[in-house]
């Protein structure tokens, strides 16, 4: 096993070798690099309880994963997701026969950093790196440290969106463990609408670290539906940062359904910068076998007059391990502010592990907030109301079970999103046969 | 169809029915009244099998079986229904999918044919509009933001749907206005037949106005007191339990 120093060393004299955008300009906070900051351990707080031992295993960093021809494979895949525009990448690289936005690239809405006029160069260099500080992120860090390349969605004043926008994350089969990085700078300018569909699946099991950023800066009024699947296979590393600023007015949903794997990490960082702007994070996770999912929400509630609600609901189950850890922070001037944040939890087995921590910093005396979190077993009486119903015991515990994650599932609010999360669900659940037609009847 | 002879059961070592017999006939429908904490909704629980009830003396045969020997699931496969007091709500499963399952496994039992899913459907939308409830309603959770008379209502649909040979009414009328009373003792009335047989708890005479009984026992402190015919509950009525205590 490596140490972190010998990670560090690899990234340098790997990845971080590839040629980076010229043009680009990142702000001091962002410009941090990998190699000068400290790669967590179990004395790092944010990482307590999730050890890096699976990335300090294996030479994820030693060079970028390759992207093999994926073509037949991945378009049955992605004949699963609504009709609309998409952005499909492969182990981390966008990939132009698999995609379909000309239309948008058109429009000046999708444009590849690689391909940025001036202007939007401009744009880039305004935004990009803004709406996290590195020293806390360190992942973003190694993946803003050599930027070849990334997406930035643009939408112009009062610009709505019609049809939801797909960004699709393809992990396929690589020779040897490899690393891809992928990144979305998000900018929507006031009054701007927009509805996401993002997408992490698997085309087989691959040795794949991948490292995600996503910036997203609503404007004054601008509204984003988010709806995020992380169905991928067990056996990748995936670490995901995804930083938000909102404007005055503004209006952030998000919906999200994740499974665990050798190491996912899945951090929120959420800064409420105007007035009025409104927040929802709805999610869901699952772990079993020995899966191991981390979420991290921190909410920055640092103007007055906000409202955000966030429940997250976790499933632990096996020999897995699951770590949720929510904060809302209060800032002095933020008077008026409504943020309630809980945390329900069914932990299965006696070998799983989770670590929940929700957590409440308020600076402010005219405030309404609430934080919670419950970890529990199946209900006895539930489990009972079934078995008077000639349910046998199995089928009533896999119906409560699926009932627990489906209360989330149910919220999403694209229909082919949840039939498509359904049916990973099912395969997460597959030995689970009375199942089978559960969702077929709703 | 059941017969409970000298029936002894326990709840963390306190005994609550201390020597119940009752026998009832097919197309039989029999009352159990009595004061709070005689044990009548015990009574209607054991039956159905519920934890933690611990049965520590006395048999009951239902249909020729050792009732007590079977599982709650094979007691409802077997023809047993148990109408909740407080019916459990369990989000993220729609009404529905609870229904079929439900339906699935007794058919199964019996034999019979699973339901296809269209055909499901039709036969749960009609038994909906017997009692009065919107199709939507069966696509809510189970029992999930349900008022208490849509409740008691959904435990009267579950049990057209199974056709149990046994029904057990756990204080249907509890939390119940008058109009959701009488909508389902209709219910209840119209799966009434010369097979089916009836056992209904309840604290007041009132739900006996709906669903006339033909005999009313008594239970205090965890014996039957006493039994008679419906005038029995109208006397009760009228003068309270103290009067047979």
């Amino acid at each position: 096993m490596m140490t972190p120093n010998e990670l560090k060393q690899l990234a340098q004299e790997a990845v971080l070798q590839q040629p980076s955008l010229d043009w680009l300009k990142l702000p001091p906070q962002a410009r941090e690099t990998f190699a000068g900051l400290e790669i967590p351990s179990r004395k790092t707080e944010t990482w307590k309880y999730s050890p890096l031992t699976p990335l300090l295993q294996q030479d994820y960093l030693s060079r970028a994963a390759d992207v093999p021809a994926v073509d037949h494979q991945a378009r049955k895949l992605l004949a699963e997701l609504p009709a609309g525009h998409r952005l499909v990448f492969v182990n981390g690289r966008l990939q132009s026969s698999l995609s379909d936005f000309a239309d948008l690239e058109n429009q000046g809405i999708v444009t590849r950093f690689s391909e940025a006029s001036d202007t939007q160069r401009q744009l880039i260099n305004q935004h990009l790196g803004n709406a996290f500080p590195a020293r806390e992120h360190v992942f973003a860090a190694l993946n803003y440290s050599a930027v070849a390349d990334g997406v930035l969605i643009h939408l112009p004043q009062d610009y709505q969106v019609q049809q939801p926008l797909q960004l699709v994350f393809l992990s396929s089969p690589t020779e040897q463990p490899g690393y891809g990085q992928s990144r979305v700078l998000l900018q929507a300018e006031a009054g701007a609408g927009l509805h996401l569909i993002e997408q992490y699946a698997s085309l087989g099991v691959s040795d794949l670290f991948h490292n995600h950023v996503m910036e997203i800066n609503l404007q004054d009024n601008a509204r984003l539906i988010h709806e995020r699947l992380q169905v991928e296979q067990e056996n990748l590393i995936h670490i995901n940062g995804l930083h938000i600023n909102l404007g005055a007015g503004s209006h952030y949903e998000q919906h999200a359904l994740a499974f665990g794997s050798a190491l996912k990490r899945n951090d929120i960082n959420l800064n409420f910068k105007g007035g009025n702007a409104y927040s929802r994070l709805n999610g869901v996770f699952l772990s079993k076998h020995r899966q191991h999912i981390d979420n991290h929400i921190n909410l920055e509630h640092g103007v007055p007059h906000c409202n955000s609600d966030t429940l997250y609901k976790g499933f632990i189950t096996g020999h897995s391990r699951a770590v949720f850890n929510g904060r809302i922070h209060i800032h002095p001037h933020a008077q008026k502010t409504a943020a309630h944040l809980n945390n329900r939890n069914l932990l299965l087995s006696q070998q799983a592990e989770l670590d929940t921590k929700p957590e409440l910093e308020i600076y402010a005396d005219d405030v309404k907030c609430s934080h919670g979190a419950s970890i529990g077993k199946l209900d006895e009486s539930a489990l009972f109301y079934f078995q008077s119903r000639g349910i046998d015991r199995a089928a009533a515990e896999a119906m409560l079970c699926l009932g627990f994650v489906n209360e989330m599932v149910a919220q999403f609010p694209t229909e082919s999103v949840r039939t498509l999360g359904r049916a990973r669900l099912m395969e997460f659940f597959n030995d689970v046969e009375q199942l089978k037609d559960l969702w077929s009847l709703e | 169809m059941l017969e409970i002879k000298d029936l002894v059961a326990t709840v963390e070592d306190k005994t609550i029915l201390d020597g119940i017999s009752l026998t009832v006939n097919p197309g039989e429908v029999h009352a159990i009244m009595g004061p709070n904490g005689s044990g009548k909704s015990t009574l209607a629980n054991v039956l159905a099998g519920r934890e933690p009830y611990a049965v520590a003396g006395g048999s009951v045969r239902y249909q020729g079986q050792d009732l007590l020997a079977l599982a709650p699931e094979e007691r409802a496969r077997a023809g047993i229904f148990m109408a909740f007091q407080y019916p459990v709500e369990i989000p993220g499963v729609s009404n529905m999918q609870f229904l079929k399952a439900a339906v699935d496994a007794v058919r199964a039992h019996r034999g019979l044919d699973e339901l296809d899913a269209p055909g499901f459907m039709k036969l749960a939308r009609e038994e909906c509009k017997k009692l009065k409830l919107k199709p939507e309603f069966l696509k809510r959770g189970v029992n999930e933001g349900f008022s208490g008379g849509e409740k008691k209502r959904n435990e009267i649909l579950q049990m057209a749907l199974l056709e149990p040979s046994l029904a057990l009414l756990d204080e249907t009328d509890s939390g119940l206005d008058i109009d959701a009373l009488q909508v389902a003792a209709e219910g209840v009335n119209a799966l009434r037949n010369a097979q089916r047989s009836f056992i209904v708890v309840t604290h007041y005479q009132r739900l006996l106005n709906y669903i006339v009984p033909d005999f009313v026992h008594v239970l205090a402190a965890g014996k039957i007191v006493k039994s008679g015919g419906r005038e029995l509950a109208l006397e009760l009525e009228e003068k309270g339990y103290s009067w047979i205590e």
